[in-house]
């Protein structure tokens, strides 16, 4: 055992590693422990975090907390009519990543936003969000982000002589008039830096820029990049644009590589149009059929019925093997012998006659692949109907190399960053050049001389900043983005800006010499009517058609341009993943997502290397170690999770982790992949992989993956096929083992009277297995809905994560417990020999299961608290009155489903802090006094929710608050609930509506037929505590000629 | 310690078989209220100073311990999320059970006339008291928010709010407060008489405070009339709480719904197991004091031989149970019972049960034979394993909440330096009070141990009472 920093937290837990001996452990954590910044740094850690709170402190002190546009401020004394002073107003905007854009309505108490919807109306959301939306609440309220514009003197990056003088907006503009706008060519010198945020008021700007310093050279850069796509559909259509899929009508699909329900652009619309034909209530028609082929275990490829673990080089052959066999002119077959195949063709083929098949490829796959799939698709008939393509606009510009080179030759002098974190993001073996010439900055050599850092956060590239100018938050700006398919959304404020930032299009406009407005900006580049600005502003979006080309497929130039052959088919390969949760490195502040388990891996605060079981014995190591990946020359030390069902021979690792620059939350959590990236943000590079000695704890939330037999009947399956046959094939099958023989055919009767709860409003959730497809936007959107605390990735460790609800996972194979070979892996510590149980041919499912409080009317948890804390309410509800509870955790061990979460420290009261540093030593050692919250975090909380204080058991509350705002509403108007308006957070977030949440009591509720539907069973039904929740089993179609060879 | 078996070969009439007497050696009445007074009143050996220097050191931590769990929070432990009770409640359990074997000698053996308890139910019983206390410190310290603890007692207050009835944990309340105060009584009035011998004996501010404690006691006939009667009611208090208590904490397990925890076989498997432990405790203390202030004569061979039985017959109840458990688990037919049992013995927390099968089952086999149960320096080290062994059975019985029913759940619960030393110092808080005990008080009812001596045999013939008197004794200490 070693302790922690001295607190005396012992490390040797589950997962792993018994045997490890205290020396082996201490010379580990020596060798590979991520030390805070030494003592020696002016601006420790801890000073900076002090600092920070001190001085968020100050800036809420010094006016009201943070307002509305001041120039719109009215007293209450003449209240505005729709406002109730406790009830949240719901505005409409938008949030974008990339093209990705998705329609919200914020819920605004006094002024304040405190959770994101979906907007019902908008095309791309439909009332529905993703995680990022849900988790963008706390991206504003974030203490950690820029506060304020900062001028630089000095040697820049160098912490000692770089320092901050303090400076105004007006300083700046001053300066940027004098020092860079003088010149004799207008912008000769100077470069600009971008990410695209997809936002035609920026575009515009930026095109207003280039004209009046037509010197400038203009670079893009955004890790998360569509390139491939978009050069793809270029090749095949002649346009630049993105393929838009309608997934609500192929009955097959083919996913090459492609992350449609997870982490493409368009994921939240594909997942609502894919379960839209699975689901429990399609399901007697039968459901679609997915097949996915990919390296990386994505959720995509957890939802498909086949999933073809394919190494990334091996796609290429895959793809062509299809084309030449679905009879795309001119394809050479490179010849694969793989029966799968053949099935694949044959049920493509028979799909298009009938309902329509489609093959989509992700972001990561080569240009000239997606354009031979666009061939595939044009003979499948699906082009122009089931896929259309979306051409998009682009504003020219060069790229990182070109950067490089320009600034290797000295034509640079002043260099302008707009959210391009360079020196953290950019490929690798680009980095650290265009590092070292960010560093003349400030010092009497080379060429460049001035760095406008224009961001979020003060991050990596900001070291290296003349000036740094901080920007606003989505929900605190006015802005437009453009969706993948051209569609226009319009942002509006919530609230004033914080920290007083700019938006992009805002900063751009003071570099031309501009002092517009922000909502003048985005009214000028739409130039609609005053009524229809109005109109697009309530919406949330410009009412448009889509951007569609009428171009049809160049199937010639599909095939001509097609690569046939790669190198490196059989060395190890590692492959760049965009993390589902921290996305590129950017949302790294965000705690809610950093502690967000993995749909796949349900790995938190980390992006270990993910590689198969096989593949990680071959190399001698294990979840947890370490090894040493080299790319190039360039080496990274990262640990290692397995996943079963990769193929031999690939490894996965998310990009966006090991940040230096991000605030205390993100920073040094995980390992920076982008050290590995090849030049063009390339998505796969050949690695040499070696196992060192080493061990790095992963905080999994959850240690075992395999369901432990069918007796357990935890979550439950059932072909297509098989529930046509038979409707009651899943209920049958739970009688089986629930009943006792001596029972069957005899009442359960109740020693004590039993309350019917048959009167008034009786709740009750129904969870579909089928539609679910374990994204996780469920978790996020209670976290936000109900405060719920982070509580950092040592107590995630300990096994003390608090979210409500979870989404548990499972691996299945189709196997027979005969047909394994004889391990006992339910006998063994933790994950890591589970795994490796699954040996790689075998064709590896996953299974997820959300769970949350099940409100059981014969609630375990509640017979047993001392104090009454826990009660059941007469609508079913199993309450928890938190100032009741003495915290004895009985009812937590008394709850079969391990739902409840208790408060072992004070969470509520403080942000943790990841790097391992223990959520209690920090309050204290940080000078945090124990009373002590950022203000700013105060105003994320639900004011309808209770916060929680320590030691306090805390659960699923069903959105108690909800229902009673809705009985409020209801009484007003002297009606029943309706409960098809009255959602939970869950509910209402999921893009899959796998949740139904409402009144068993009426009976034509969909919650009510769910409750009937024949797929319905109760988990652990035997022990007889009669949840309110019922789980519908999940259907799937498999393919009967599929044969996975051995 | 063989040497006076030989010469005093004096049939006692109570047990009506040929065995030797319970108090060896050549004493009359007088020599044992010197012998035992001598105790309090002198300056006590090296040893004690020693262990009670270590015993107070190991005791400050324990304020160490809370203080830090109370300003920090319960994180501070171990626990997680499936495994919401750790070494509290283990700690609990296990001293509940320690303070049994003092409420079976006192109470039961003396129902039952056993005479051979007097010489040790003293002992057990201050045991017991500070037993009960080590076990009432944690269910108070482990609850999340300590300050609002009160809330489990029924009291009166203005939100009419009643604790709930159902729940084990308030039934534990009730059964361990009255077990402290039936066991706190019975010992208190068991020593009034001899804290009149000692006041009576005493100088100062001793006198005035043993004085105090023994309520005017003179020894008249009434006074011991009164005595017995009160005695005799209280032990028949005590003995069914001997049954009761560890049926009421087995509880807080079989009341629940947890494979593994859920089983009818709890109450008289936890009873069992209680006796066991605490005669384990009682002799490894019994046996080193014995040596330490040369009480041979009082607690015999015969004693621990009767205690080493008593641990067999136990210890091989509690072996059945394990095996019971095991059967019963798969004869259920439950896949969730029977995967419980299976991962207890071969699981992640294997070492844990099968270092109780070895010290709980193996161990007390060795007393099947005479030789062992005659070897102090054996049963001493049996002793131990006996109280580790059982310290481990409510540890694998408390971890089994790792894997429950849903494996996405399960997880692994290692404690952290706050449980162990918590633990250890509750060690030392019963160290302290016991040392404390024996320097203070009379560690040997002085009055009930001159009853089984055969001056006190009203039938005893005249010339065997000459014949034992002390001249030819010589047993000086």
């Amino acid at each position: 055992m070693t302790s922690d920093n001295g607190t005396g937290r012992t490390y040797w837990r589950s997962l792993d590693h018994l045997e490890d001996t205290p020396e082996f452990r201490e010379m580990v954590e020596k060798e590979f422990r991520f030390q805070p910044e030494l003592a020696a740094d002016p601006i420790s850690r801890r000073s900076f975090l002090h600092l920070m709170g001190a001085s968020v402190a100050l800036a809420t002190f010094s006016g009201c907390v943070p307002r509305r546009k001041e120039a719109k401020v009215v007293p209450y004394g003449d209240l505005p009519e729709d406002l109730v002073i406790g009830r949240a107003t719901y505005y409409a905007s938008s949030i974008g990543l990339g093209a990705d854009v998705q329609g919200i309505l914020a819920a605004c108490h006094q002024g304040r936003p405190t959770k994101i919807e979906g907007n019902p109306t908008h095309q791309e959301s439909l009332g529905k969000t993703g995680v990022h939306a849900q988790a963008e609440i706390l991206n504003l309220y974030d203490p950690f982000r820029s506060q304020a514009p900062r001028r630089f003197k000095g040697m820049a990056g160098d912490k000692m002589y770089h320092t901050d003088t303090g400076a105004t907006l007006e300083e700046f503009s001053a300066w940027w008039q004098s020092e860079v706008l003088t010149a004799d060519a207008p912008g000769a010198g100077v470069g600009f830096v971008y990410r695209d945020d997809n936002s035609p008021t920026t575009r515009r700007l930026r095109g207003e820029l280039a004209r009046k310093m037509p010197g400038a050279t203009w670079y893009r850069h955004d890790p998360a990049n569509d390139e491939q796509i978009l050069e793809g559909t270029r090749i095949a259509f002649g346009v630049r644009g993105r393929p838009i899929v309608d997934y609500s009508r192929p009955d097959v699909i083919v996913s090459v590589d492609c992350d449609f329900l997870g982490t493409e652009t368009g994921h939240v619309r594909a997942t609502r149009e894919f379960t839209s034909r699975r689901n429990a209530r399609v399901a007697r028609q039968g459901v679609n059929r997915l097949y996915a082929l990919e390296s990386q275990f994505t959720v995509t490829g957890s939802n498909a019925d086949h999933r073809w673990p394919l190494r990334q080089a091996r796609l290429r052959d895959a793809v062509a093997s299809l084309a030449a066999r679905l009879g795309v002119a001119g394809v050479r077959d490179p010849g694969m012998s793989d029966a799968r195949l053949e099935t694949l063709v044959a049920d493509l083929k028979t799909a298009a006659t009938r309902g329509g098949a489609v093959v989509v490829c992700g972001r990561r796959v080569d240009a000239d692949v997606q354009a031979l799939v666009h061939a595939i698709n044009d003979r499948l008939g699906a082009n122009g109907s089931i896929v259309t393509v979306s051409p998009c606009d682009e504003f020219a510009a060069n790229n990182l190399t070109t950067l490089l080179s320009d600034l290797e030759a000295g034509r640079l002098s002043t260099l302008v960053t707009l959210e391009a974190n360079v020196a953290y993001d950019a490929p690798g073996g680009l980095r650290s050049k265009i590092v070292s010439h960010l560093g003349s900055v400030g010092r009497d050599k080379g060429a460049l001389k001035r760095l406008v850092h224009f961001g979020r956060s003060f991050d990596e590239t900001a070291m290296y900043s003349t000036w740094h100018i901080n920007r606003a938050e989505a929900l605190e700006s006015w802005g437009d983005l453009e969706g993948a398919d051209g569609r226009v959304s319009l942002q509006q404020p919530m609230i004033d800006p914080i920290f007083k930032g700019l938006t992009e299009f805002e900063f751009l406009s003071r570099l031309a010499g501009g002092s517009d407005e922000a909502s003048t900006l985005v009214a000028m580049t739409h130039k609609l009517s005053t009524r229809a600005w109005k109109r697009a502003v309530h919406d949330g979006f410009v009412s448009s058609p889509r951007r569609t080309t009428t171009a049809r497929c160049r199937v010639g130039d599909c095939v001509s341009q097609f690569a046939a052959s790669v190198s490196n088919v059989d060395g190890m390969e590692l492959v760049f993943a965009l993390c589902p949760k921290v996305w590129d490195g950017r949302f790294a502040d965000n705690g809610w997502l950093q502690e967000l388990p993995d749909p796949v891996t349900k790995v938190t605060w980390d992006n270990p290397v993910l590689m198969s079981p096989a593949t990680a014995k071959t190399l001698g190591t294990r979840d947890s170690g370490l090894v040493e990946l080299t790319v190039d020359g360039r080496l990274l030390k990262a640990a290692v999770w397995t996943v079963p069902g990769m193929p031999d021979g690939s490894l996965t690792i998310a990009l966006g982790y090991g940040r230096t620059g991000s605030g205390p939350v993100g920073r040094d959590v995980g390992f920076d992949s982008y050290q590995l990236r090849g030049d063009n943000n390339a998505w796969s590079a050949p690695v040499a992989v070696k196992a060192v000695n080493g061990f790095y704890e992963i905080a999994s939330t959850q240690d075992h993956g395999v369901m432990m037999g069918d007796d357990r009947q935890i979550v439950q399956e059932v072909t297509s096929e098989a529930y046509r046959r038979d409707p009651q094939t899943v209920s049958t099958r739970i009688k089986k083992v629930n009943v006792p023989k001596s029972l069957l055919g005899a009442e359960n009767k109740s020693l004590h009277a039993e309350n019917p709860y048959d009167t008034g409003y009786q709740w009750g959730m129904s969870i579909d297995l089928t539609a679910c497809t374990g994204c996780g936007t469920c978790t996020i959107a209670c976290q936000a809905e109900n405060n719920i605390s982070v509580v950092g990735k040592d107590q995630v460790l300990i096994g003390r994560e608090m979210h409500w609800i979870r989404m548990d996972r499972y691996f299945v194979t189709d196997k027979t417990e005969e047909e394994y070979p004889d391990t006992h892996p339910e006998l063994e510590y933790g994950m890591g020999e589970e795994k490796a149980a699954f040996s790689t041919p075998d064709e590896v499912r996953m299974v997820h299961q959300p769970v949350a409080c099940m409100h059981c009317e014969n609630a375990p948890c509640e017979e047993v608290c001392p104090v009454a804390a826990t009660t059941h309410s007469e609508e079913g509800l199993n309450d928890m009155a938190y100032n009741r509870c003495v915290g004895t955790r009985y009812c937590s061990n008394n709850c079969p489903y391990k739902v409840r979460r208790y408060n072992y420290f004070h969470y509520s009261k403080e942000t943790p802090w990841a790097e391992g540093a223990s959520w209690y030593n920090d309050w204290s050692a940080a000078g945090y006094s124990y009373e002590h919250v950022p203000e700013v975090k105060k105003l994320a909380a639900n004011p309808h929710v209770t916060v929680r204080s320590r030691g306090v058991m805390e659960k699923c509350t069903f959105c108690v608050q909800r229902i009673n705002q809705a009985r409020t509403d209801s009484r007003g108007e002297g009606r029943r609930i309706n409960s098809e308006n009255l959602k939970t957070a869950c509910e209402q977030a999921c893009p899959a509506s796998a949740i139904v949440f409402g009144d068993l009591n009426d009976f034509d509720s969909a919650v009510s037929s769910a409750h009937e539907d024949a797929l319905g069973y109760k988990l652990l039904d035997y022990l007889n505590v009669k949840p309110r929740t019922v789980f519908q089993a999940r259907v799937v179609n498999p393919n009967p000629s599929w044969k996975v060879p051995s | 310690m063989m040497r006076r078996t030989d010469t005093f070969e004096i049939p006692n009439r109570r047990e009506g078989i040929d065995e030797p007497g319970l108090v060896q050696g050549s004493h009359d009445f007088h020599t044992i209220t010197e012998k035992i007074c001598s105790i309090n009143e002198w300056a006590p050996p090296r040893a004690w100073y020693v262990a009670f220097g270590i015993s107070a050191l190991v005791l400050s931590t324990l304020g160490i311990c809370i203080f830090y769990l109370f300003w920090v929070g319960i994180g501070v432990w171990g626990l997680n999320n499936p495994v919401a009770w750790g070494f509290a409640i283990v700690n609990f359990v296990f001293w509940v059970g320690i303070g049994h074997a003092g409420t079976l000698i006192s109470a039961v053996l003396f129902l039952f006339r056993q005479g051979w308890r007097t010489a040790i139910n003293r002992w057990a019983e201050a045991m017991t008291i500070f037993a009960v206390m080590c076990a009432g410190l944690f269910p108070a310290i482990h609850v999340g928010r300590p300050w609002l603890a009160y809330w489990l007692f029924p009291m009166p207050n203005q939100m009419d709010m009643w604790p709930q009835f159902k729940s084990p944990l308030l039934w534990d309340v009730f059964a361990v407060n009255t077990y402290f105060t039936v066991s706190l009584l019975f010992w208190y009035v068991g020593l009034i008489p001899d804290l009149a011998t000692l006041r009576d004996r005493a100088r100062g501010l001793a006198k005035v405070l043993y004085g105090a404690f023994a309520l005017g006691w003179r020894g008249a006939t009434r006074h011991w009339v009164s005595y017995e009667r009160a005695y005799l009611v209280l032990a028949a208090l005590a003995t069914p709480l001997v049954l009761s208590v560890h049926t009421i904490v087995s509880y807080d397990f079989a009341v629940s719904i947890l494979p593994g925890w859920h089983t009818t076989i709890f109450p008289p498997y936890f009873v069992a197991g209680a006796i066991f432990s605490g005669f384990g405790m009682v002799l490894t203390l019994l046996i080193p004091f014995r040596t330490l202030f040369h009480l041979e004569d009082f607690v015999t061979e015969r004693h621990i031989d009767n205690m080493c039985k008593v641990v067999l017959a136990t210890g091989s109840m509690v072996g059945y149970a394990y095996a019971m458990e095991f059967f019963i688990a798969w004869y259920s037919g439950s896949t969730f019972e029977t995967f419980a049992f299976i991962n207890r013995a071969f699981g992640p927390y294997w070492w844990a049960y099968f270092i109780m099968v070895g010290c709980n089952v193996i161990t007390p086999q060795f007393f099947w034979f005479k030789r062992f149960r005659r070897n102090m320096k054996f049963i001493w080290i049996l002793s131990i394993f006996v109280n580790i062994g059982m310290w481990f059975e409510r540890f694998v019985i408390t971890i089994t909440l790792s894997r429950d029913f849903l494996p996405s759940s399960w997880d692994y619960y290692s404690p952290t330096w706050v449980d162990v030393l918590t633990f250890v110092a509750s060690l030392g808080l019963f160290m302290t009070l016991f040392l404390l005990f024996v320097r203070f008080l009379p560690i040997f009812a002085l009055a009930e141990l001159k009853t089984v001596m055969p001056q006190a045999d009203p039938h005893r013939p005249l010339d065997e009472v000459l014949v034992s008197g002390p001249e030819k004794g010589g047993d000086d200490v």
